[in-house]
């Protein structure tokens, strides 16, 4: 079975609000929980406000995997957690029922001091990963502060001499709230998890299934129309269906495929060359730059091979010119025939070559494809990808 | 083009049956006035006959191309070179062209075009190959990092611009077109190339000969 997908750096605790509002304002998650505890103690608003915020797990889906935040600017955020949580308590004293003064500020600086008091390091720390003595000792040092900090905040809640009548209202208003959320709201969250993973797994298959689709539209369907044109030579038909044979085979089986870990020089010749047998044109190649091709290049270099190939069948002309730049950048083509052009408008929309093989292609690769061409003026295909560090 | 006297042309190539096609897709295009198959017989042929260009394949038996234009460097002689070959080996057309050869296409070019390359040169022009301002491009404008030696070492943008169209393909009058300038200017630009091409520190065509790995 597959698991739904983890959309979440953190967990989720309960329903995963406070983990979400965390992670829209890029900070961790415990100042974030703690502000929902004291505010709910204050009166129940936290848990309101956790009601409130349902809708935001509907965030979720459109916030981009992100970089945890980073260490540095922690501390500033969680402070700013704390002065909203403050400013809200004063406000929520002045104007709502159910503040007992000795209830909610102990809790406050318990939760305040815990929130301070927590290791930095506990967001990043390596799993299982070793740690230096130094970085031990310091870590040991900070889990006894912290715990130390929460006893003490325990102790002041019993010294302060509450009203048990206080505490006893606070704590079950608490209780009732949360499991009437939790009631009311856990099928339908159950319900949006699974459509979420679902709608995911969706997606990933089809692109599996476009990707597919160009692959076998530029290799076993090409083959097949040659192999309808030149049903007159058996010898090259069977050295046609024996190269198609092989390369499918290799595709399925993901034996790697010959084009990896050579150069970009190296693997546009070999390109060049495989259209140059399979279609009996010349390619003039000219090609400026080189190094290893990883698989953007791989994907510009199979575009490329379907415009060569588009220019083989359709341009009229043997000669075809391919021209391959590779920069500190970008990586650029250009594949240009001087036959009998067409318009674009005339291409017939079930024709994927054009649409699927190149320019969807290029699109899935961050890239650009574009396409010139018109009667008599023959055709000019410029593929650019800008490629990062 | 030029409405001038038909260039006169020597066609050096070791192959007898190559040197009739060529001659026979030229036409009347030029007038071929002599013939040579290795480094004397040219050396002869160009001396006897003082063309204005010579068709100089860049591999002759058990020699270069690039000796002819050596043997006759000291004469004085008025004639163009323009470089022919199969070869798409950068460091035989680099070298013939930076030997003094005003140009080198290969021998894919159809006759048309080749007339016109001939004409080209005869005018004192550049004639790059799509090949040519390939190499030229890599070779000029490599790690943008390392500090530049000398002006003529780099290209300015525009020739860079012209280079690429001349390798993707485009005819000068295309480039002129696509670029929105006279075919003058292509032709000056592109002379200009040939010119820093011929001149520039050995540095920067050494270290680009090691990168690839020619030396």
């Amino acid at each position: 079975m597959e698991r739904p997908a983890r959309i979440d750096g953190d967990e989720p605790l309960v329903l995963g609000v406070a983990a979400t509002v965390a992670r829209r304002f890029d900070v961790d998650v415990l100042p974030v929980r703690a502000a929902f505890v004291v505010l709910t103690v204050a009166g129940g608003w936290g848990a309101v406000l956790y009601a409130a915020l349902w809708p935001a797990l509907v965030w979720r889906r459109e916030l981009p995997e992100r970089p945890r935040p980073s260490l540095a600017a922690l501390p500033a955020r969680r402070f700013g957690v704390l002065v909203a949580t403050a400013g809200a308590l004063l406000v929520l004293r002045s104007e709502a029922a159910g503040f007992h003064d000795l209830l909610v500020w102990p809790t406050a600086v318990v939760g305040a001091l815990l929130v301070l008091g927590w290791r930095e390091l506990n967001l990043d720390a390596p799993a299982g990963g070793a740690l230096t003595p130094d970085e031990a000792r310091s870590h040991a040092a900070r889990s006894a502060g912290g715990l130390l900090l929460v006893l003490g905040g325990f102790a002041y809640l019993g010294a302060a001499d509450l009203p048990m009548a206080v505490l006893r209202d606070g704590l079950v208003a608490v209780a009732v709230v949360a499991a009437g959320v939790l009631l009311a709201f856990a099928p339908w969250v159950v319900q949006l998890t699974r459509r979420l993973a679902e709608e995911r797994r969706e997606r990933i298959r089809a692109d599996e299934r476009a990707e597919v689709a160009t692959h076998l539209h530029d290799s076993v369907l090409q083959t097949l129309t040659l192999l309808q044109k030149r049903s007159d030579d058996p010898q090259l038909m069977a050295a046609l269906a024996r190269h198609q044979e092989r390369e499918l085979r290799r595709w399925l089986y993901s034996a790697p495929d010959p084009h990896d870990g050579r150069g970009f020089r190296e693997a546009i010749e070999a390109m060049v060359a495989e259209v140059e047998d399979q279609h009996l044109v010349h390619v003039d190649n000219v090609t400026v730059g080189d190094g290893p091709v990883e698989p953007t290049l791989q994907t510009v270099i199979y575009a490329a091979r379907e415009a060569l190939v588009n220019a083989a069948k359709f341009s009229g002309e043997r000669t075809l010119s391919l021209y391959a730049e590779l920069r500190p950048g970008y990586v650029e083509l250009y594949v240009r025939d001087r036959g009998h052009g067409f318009r674009l408008e005339d291409v017939a929309p079930d024709r994927k070559g054009i649409s699927d093989s190149i320019v969807a292609r290029l699109d899935r690769a961050g890239g650009s494809a574009q396409v010139r061409t018109a009667p008599g003026a023959g055709t000019e295909v410029r593929l650019r990808v800008e490629l990062t560090a | 083009m030029s409405a001038g006297p038909r260039p006169r042309v020597v066609v050096v190539d070791d192959h007898r049956l190559f040197r009739a096609g060529v001659i026979a897709e030229l036409g009347d295009a030029v007038e071929v006035v002599g013939e040579a198959e290795d480094v004397p017989s040219a050396v002869a042929a160009i001396e006897a006959t003082l063309p204005d260009v010579v068709l100089l394949d860049v591999h002759l038996p058990g020699s270069s191309g690039r000796e002819v234009i050596d043997a006759l460097r000291d004469r004085g002689l008025p004639v163009r070179f323009l470089g022919l070959s199969v070869s798409d080996a950068p460091e035989d057309v680099i070298d013939l062209v930076r030997a003094g050869a005003r140009g080198y296409v290969t021998k894919h070019i159809d006759g048309g075009e080749l007339a016109e390359a001939i004409r080209r040169v005869a005018d004192g022009d550049a004639v790059f190959s799509p090949h040519l301002a390939g190499f030229v491009l890599d070779a000029f404008t490599g790690t943008p990092s390392e500090p530049v030696a000398s002006e003529l070492d780099q290209l300015t943008p525009r020739e860079q611009q012209v280079m690429q169209h001349l390798a993707r393909g485009y005819a000068y009058k295309e480039i002129a077109h696509e670029l929105a300038i006279s075919l003058k200017t292509v032709e000056s630009h592109a002379s200009a190339v040939l010119r820093k091409l011929q001149l520039s520190s050995r540095h920067q065509l050494t270290r680009w000969a090691a990168q690839r790995k020619l030396l």
